[in-house]
């Protein structure tokens, strides 16, 4: 696994096999595998595919992780989103049971690993992965504190534990068959082998698209008739959010530094415009974004900035859990704040407001990354589209005052006809 | 020109390809799995040298 450099497709990208390596062996207790099918992550649609149209990749690269890691009982936590994949994967358990892939003494081998497939009940949280456990334990899932709890030492009913997410196992499978060396050929160095897109948004040919990791441009994936195939006619491009929507957001035009070795092997530093940022872990991470679970949502000249992140928002504040005071309340104020905006109930001074406020919930002040995934876009679109913000303050800011001042206009004007 | 490359989804999107096992069989679904079954146990134990092993047999 190590060798392979397989780096985890849910949305942090950390390495696979050193994951793995910090499964507590020793400490008697059974090993527990999870698939994270919770797929949360808005503008995220890969997943989903794998499981509807080929189960069995995941369960066989389920069963060869098990195998490897000596877990004897697996779970598919699945979004409650998500019945008609519940029902595929159910069935392709019992068809794999029947062949002895699965269930006791495993090709005679041995081996005994069952799988079970648990539905969840659609809280965007429960893709974290300690909430996950928590709520497969059948409670509410507020995620649990790191440390001490790290489901590699105490994660499902505090046994060690691994949660992997799909596309990351049915990659184990390709690992083994491949080989480690050679599946690290594919892509780029650090960050190989292949992802799965979702693109959507204002590109003629939304949809998913498998690509070799750093091998393709934001540009090729807009604008290459193999992908986006480009904007809608007479549009031009405004923004992306290049990975989920908690990712930081790109504006057109930006300029980026990027590390590159040049013909000696040193390292030189490469001006990039952000259309040609190589889709991959570390080019992303290097522009202060993050590739994330490779969702690209791109959004047009007719987007209204404001109101998108007003969207963006409303989500967090339904989807905070609660359990952590500032995003709790850090994500509804953002929201209200917003929605005011929106409305015409805005102020110049609100960007400035939500900027204070974004600025407060993340870095370490919360249990979970849910505090950065809330308050990223805000500080981005912030930072990179700060006028629009201002502007739709004041200028509902001025239309209140003329409101106001209306009706005194107006019996002015009856006072002079008498 | 960026091409798309097909490993996980290098099947699922084929005409005629269906969820069942019978499909994936036909399509070397398992084979994997018998590889990394034939890796003896006890190199097991230390989960890293696993494919390391499966990757020179």
């Amino acid at each position: 696994m190590k060798v392979s450099g397989l780096r985890g497709r849910g949305g942090a990208g950390f390495s696979c096999g050193l994951k793995w390596s910090f499964v507590d062996r020793k400490s008697g207790k059974p090993i527990y595998l999870i698939c994270n099918a919770d797929e949360s992550e808005p503008g995220t649609f890969k997943d989903r595919q794998i499981m509807h149209k080929d189960p069995h990749q995941l369960i066989e690269g389920m069963i060869i992780s098990c195998f490897a890691n000596d877990v004897k009982l697996a779970y598919i936590y699945i979004r409650g989103e998500m019945p008609e994949g519940a029902k595929i994967l159910n069935r392709a358990i019992k068809e794999a049971r029947e062949k002895n892939f699965l269930g006791k003494n495993i090709l005679g081998t041995g081996y005994d690993l069952e799988i079970y497939v648990h539905r969840g009940a659609g809280a965007y949280i429960c893709g974290e992965e300690t909430g996950l456990i928590e709520s497969l334990e059948g409670k509410r899932p507020y995620p649990r504190i790191k440390p001490p709890y790290f489901p590699a030492i105490l994660g499902l009913w505090m046994c060690p534990t691994i949660v992997n997410n799909v596309e990351t196992l049915c990659n184990v499978k390709h690992i083994v068959e491949l080989g480690g060396a050679e599946f690290a050929k594919l892509g780029t160095p650090n960050n190989t082998g292949t992802r799965i897109v979702s693109l959507s948004g204002h590109v003629k040919r939304p949809g998913y698209y498998e690509i070799e990791v750093g091998k393709a441009t934001l540009r090729e994936l807009l604008y290459d008739k193999n992908f986006g195939g480009g904007l809608r006619d007479g549009r031009q491009l405004k923004a992306i959010i290049p990975g989920g929507s908690s990712s930081k957001v790109l504006k057109a035009g930006e300029k980026f530094k990027l590390k590159k070795k040049d013909a000696e092997g040193k390292e030189i530093l490469v001006e990039t415009d952000m259309l040609d940022l190589p889709y991959d872990f570390d080019s992303l991470a290097q522009a202060g974004t993050m590739s994330g679970s490779s969702a690209i949502i791109v959004m047009d000249d007719s987007v209204d900035i404001v109101k998108a992140l007003a969207n963006l928002s409303e989500f967090y504040a339904h989807e905070s859990c609660g359990q952590c005071t500032p995003c709790r309340e850090g994500s509804l104020w953002m929201n209200k704040t917003l929605q005011r905006l929106t409305h015409g109930e805005g102020r110049a001074s609100d960007a400035d407001y939500l900027g204070k406020i974004a600025d407060n919930i993340p870095g370490g002040r919360t249990i979970c990354a849910f505090g950065e995934a809330c308050s990223w876009p805000v500080q981005s679109f912030l930072a990179k589209f700060k006028d629009e913000f201002v502007a739709k303050g004041a200028a509902d800011e001025a239309r209140r005052a003329k409101e106001i001042a209306a009706p005194a206009e107006q019996k002015q004007l009856e006072a002079a006809h008498h | 020109m960026a091409q798309e490359y097909k490993l996980i989804l290098k099947h699922a999107d084929e005409p005629g390809y269906t969820p069942d096992i019978e499909c994936y069989l036909r399509h070397g679904g398992y084979d994997a799995l018998k590889k990394a079954l034939a890796i003896q146990p006890k190199d097991l134990a230390d989960g890293k040298k696993t494919f390391r092993r499966g990757t020179n047999p």
